[in-house]
């Protein structure tokens, strides 16, 4: 699938930026050539001829849709795909110099190295000492090399005091650690994450990321896979971008996102750098930029843009939609000792997206308990839909305000899709006619119809997330709080989620929260922030404020960071400091006059 | 802190964890083969004192996380005074009810079985490292690697099911509006799709944990680097050997030639 007139970005031997003065390339440590795998009872191949060489020292990022075979593929590094999954496969694959259908696990245990996604599951042990020794213990190292190469790895991970604690008082972004920790002190040649900070808050993705930029400074071999890469695609040696089982592109970040950007967003579906999305706005339109970038930190200099547009002006009549939610020094506490809440106060009002913000552990859920009637304030005032939520209970909230868990599979209760959209309507008592009519509608309306007779579980990612909302806004609530919508999800699916609940925020005046540590979401959609820190509002108001206030260090959150659109912003009206317009890439790009040269 | 495990450095938290178990079992079968209850009693004695002594656990402790425990033992008290059926002294009414004395003994004999094994399972679990006692298991055991760790992995996952099942209950009470359940039928279906929603997502889990576990070499080979000293106070042996001498004593004596076993008519305190 090499796309013409790019051959430096579709070549199968990448040109290697970090070993270019070398006189003799690098080792190549893994070497793929038409790898294709079969699940199980599945007809169509995962992985359908993958061919993919990685040199000694080279770090790539892989990116695909969701359900597109990139963690099928890290599996198969190290033989666990199809040893342990079962299935069919074709094609070659040498990792370290072996053959990982020839060679035992154990071997390939030694050679390769996978931390995983999701840092509760991966960890098998109970005290972060077990956890590191583990693969060690497992081959037979001896007991004083383990003990060096376990102090070695915590040390590396920024976590030599922790060796004695259990698992369960780490952090996600310190187990996550740990799991890195663990896979290094076995010294493997090659390094796999598979989406190693999707399941982390802010605070922990950044030590995580930082971690990754330091293997690759130590000279480590990584392959990345990821949804999100606007911090990763300033890091990596290679993007390598999945479609249908195959290698659709492979090279340097910088000319794979110049050369194909548009393609993997918009035919892919695909998460690329806003920076870059910038700047192949700007491209299209004004001309090539000397650099293009993969960050906004990379944008090169020179840049001209003309005054932003205004905001449109807010007729007096819009002005004032009712309040949903006023909050005023809202506390909680857990089991009469443990404070979640002490000091919340915000409004949220009809038709708006407002983000609740802050680290894990700050309240957000504590908070979002309470307006939907699972628990009840323990002090100050919370009015949620006109009920004072302190007396109404959850029979009452729950009418009025509809929560979608991060994880679908939670609030999935019937056996059928039609069933599960159909649930909370038949709770309430109505009529079997008028449920037909409302599920069909809503079945249509968020593209389930033909799966209506499909056990949710066997949905695809994307599917389960539009049914997860439906089944939420069937019983149609004036107020929709979304835990993590972006979590696991690839830009198309998120961007149809949006369009729908624009569109019934538009026609409805449905309020929504959108809990969230995807920053670039919230400068995309929120108008509105809310940021908790230790159980207290620290701050309220307007997106753009937050960024400048975050800019400004006014509001000191540890849990959060501008996102690029917004650091482009700053960089096309300096004069405006921290009171520049919240555009979209696209926006950004079409104030742009000239790019300098 | 793990579950009920509370580190120190009492006599019972020196003591191995073969040994420990070993005092587990024998308590356990003192009072089962035993249907006297003043034999009970003091055996749950003994434990107490055990626990609180040699243990250092704290009565508050005791008293929370046996609670349930509490309530059925004076259940079974109750329930016995009135429905043994060798029951012939009456020893109080309820109404039209009436306990007997015999029914009483054997009430207390049993209440003072099921304490006795709560209340030593609690010491045990207080005062057991469970990294140590897997160690243990499999250094003098022998005991497989591969098992043991199925219990180590069982006691990683509780609380993650915990958590995940609190969750999807609080889902399922969001989505019915509160009334999650309305009559037989309908907890039925809850416990169903709560069962597959925690089932699916546990195996979930179970997959990436064992997936994670191979890649790093899990059962190469038939054992593995110990990285722990397996310390063996003599004390402790010999703690765990005493409690097994008088077990075996009892049994001989008082069952094997006295004629007292569970199956026995209880011994009444006057005879």
């Amino acid at each position: 699938m090499t796309a013409p007139g790019s051959p430096s970005v579709t070549d199968r031997t990448p040109p290697l930026p970090r070993h270019e003065a070398d006189a003799v390339a690098p080792a190549i440590v893994v070497e793929i050539h038409g790898l294709r795998y079969w699940y199980p009872e599945v007809a169509t191949p995962v992985l359908d001829g993958i061919d993919l060489t990685v040199r000694q020292g080279e770090m790539l990022v892989v990116i695909g849709s969701s359900g597109g075979g990139k963690s099928t593929l890290m599996l198969a590094l190290n033989g666990i795909v199809p040893k342990q999954l079962g299935g069919r496969v074709g094609g070659q694959v040498r990792v370290a110099g072996l053959d990982p259908l020839e060679h035992e696990l154990h071997e390939m245990a030694a050679k390769v190295g996978l931390v995983f996604q999701d840092p509760d599951s991966q960890l098998a042990s109970i005290f972060v000492r077990d956890e590191v020794a583990f693969g060690l213990q497992n081959l037979l190292v001896a007991r004083p090399t383990i003990e060096e190469r376990m102090t070695e790895a915590l040390r590396f991970v920024g976590l030599s005091d922790a060796l004695e604690r259990d698992v369960f008082s780490l952090s996600g972004g310190e187990k996550q650690r740990v799991a890195i920790a663990s896979v290094l002190a076995m010294e493997p040649e090659l390094i796999v994450l598979d989406e190693p900070t999707a399941n982390l808050d802010p605070n922990g993705a950044r030590d995580v990321a930082r971690l990754v930029a330091k293997l690759r400074d130590r000279g480590r071999t990584l392959i990345l896979v990821e949804h999100q890469i606007n911090d990763l695609a300033v890091l990596a040696d290679r993007l390598v971008v999945l479609d249908a089982g195959q290698v659709r592109f492979d090279g340097p970040p910088r000319e794979v996102l110049r050369a194909h950007g548009r393609a993997i967003r918009d035919e892919l579906g695909l998460w690329i750098p806003q920076a870059s999305e910038f700047a192949l706005e700007v491209e299209a339109r004004v001309g090539p930029l000397r650099i293009f970038p993969r960050a906004a930190a990379e944008l090169p200099s020179g840049l001209q843009a003309k005054a932003p547009d205004p905001p449109a002006r807010v007729t007096a009549a819009e002005e004032a939609p009712p309040i949903l939610v006023r909050a005023e020094h809202v506390a909680y506490r857990y089991g009469g000792s443990v404070d979640a809440l002490t000091d919340v106060s915000c409004t949220v009002r009809a038709g708006e997206v407002v983000a609740l913000l802050g680290q894990n552990g700050s309240g957000k859920s504590t908070l979002a308990s309470l307006l939907v009637g699972l628990r009840r304030p323990g002090g100050g005032s919370l009015t949620v839909c006109g009920h004072d939520a302190r007396s109404a209970g959850i029979a009452v909230l729950a009418r009025e305000v509809s929560y979608v868990f991060q994880y679908p599979e939670h609030q999935f209760v019937a056996e059928t899709v039609g069933a599960d959209v159909a649930y909370g309507l038949e709770r309430r008592g109505t009529l079997p006619g008028e449920i037909a009519e409302r599920v069909g509608a809503m079945l249509r309306r968020f593209e389930l119809a033909d799966l209506r007779e499909r056990h949710p579980f066997k949905l695809s990612m994307g599917q389960k997330r539009r049914l997860s909302v439906a089944d939420m806004l069937v019983t149609e609530p004036r107020l929709l709080i979304l835990d993590e919508p972006t979590a696991g999800q690839d830009r198309r699916n998120t961007v149809a989620l949006i369009g729908l609940l624009d569109e019934l925020r538009a026609r409805t005046g449905l309020a929504i929260i959108v809990i969230t540590h995807d920053m670039a979401l919230v400068g995309d959609w929120c108008e509105r922030a809310i940021v908790l820190e230790a159980g207290r509002s620290i701050f309220e108001g307007a997106t753009a404020a937050l960024f400048g206030a975050l800019d400004a260090g006014t509001v000191a959150s540890g849990a959060l960071h501008v996102p690029d659109t917004w650091a482009i912003a700053r960089r096309l009206w300096p004069e405006r400091g921290e009171r520049v317009p919240l555009l979209d890439p696209v926006g950004l790009a079409s104030s742009v006059t000239a790019v300098g040269r | 802190m793990i579950f009920l495990y509370r580190p120190g450095s009492s006599f019972l938290h020196r003591m191995d964890s073969v040994s420990k178990s070993l005092w587990l079992l024998a308590v356990g079968l003192f009072v089962l083969v035993s249907a006297d209850w003043r034999v009970n009693a003091l055996v749950f004695g003994a434990v107490l004192l055990t626990g609180f002594v040699l243990g250092g656990v704290s009565p508050a402790m005791l008293v929370r996380r046996l609670l349930p425990l509490w309530i059925v033992a004076i259940w079974l008290l109750v329930l016995f005074s009135v429905i043994y059926p060798g029951g012939v002294t009456p020893l109080f009414h309820l109404g039209p009810i009436t306990g007997t004395r015999e029914g009483f003994t054997y009430g207390l004999a049993i209440a003072f079985r099921v304490l006795s094994l709560g209340s030593s399972s609690v010491f045990f679990a207080a005062t057991t490292d469970p990294r140590r006692m897997v160690n243990e298991y499999i250094e003098i055991l022998h005991l497989p690697y591969r098992a043991a760790f199925a219990f180590y992995a069982a006691l990683r996952f509780l609380p993650l099911v915990q958590t995940e099942a609190a969750t999807v209950r609080n889902a399922r009470a969001l989505r019915a509006q509160g009334k999650v359940a309305v009559g037989v039928r309908d907890r039925l279906q809850l416990l169903r799709s709560l069962t597959v929603a925690l089932l699916v997502n546990m195996i979930r889990r179970v997959e990436v944990t064992a997936i994670a576990m191979d890649s790093r070499g899990f059962g190469a080979y038939r054992t593995r680097t110990s990285i722990d000293d397996i310390v063996r106070p003599r004390s402790g042996i010999l703690f765990a050997l005493a409690w097994c001498a008088l077990v075996l004593a009892y049994i001989v004596v008082f069952v094997v030639l006295g004629g007292h076993g569970p199956l026995a008519a209880p011994i009444t305190g006057g005879s």
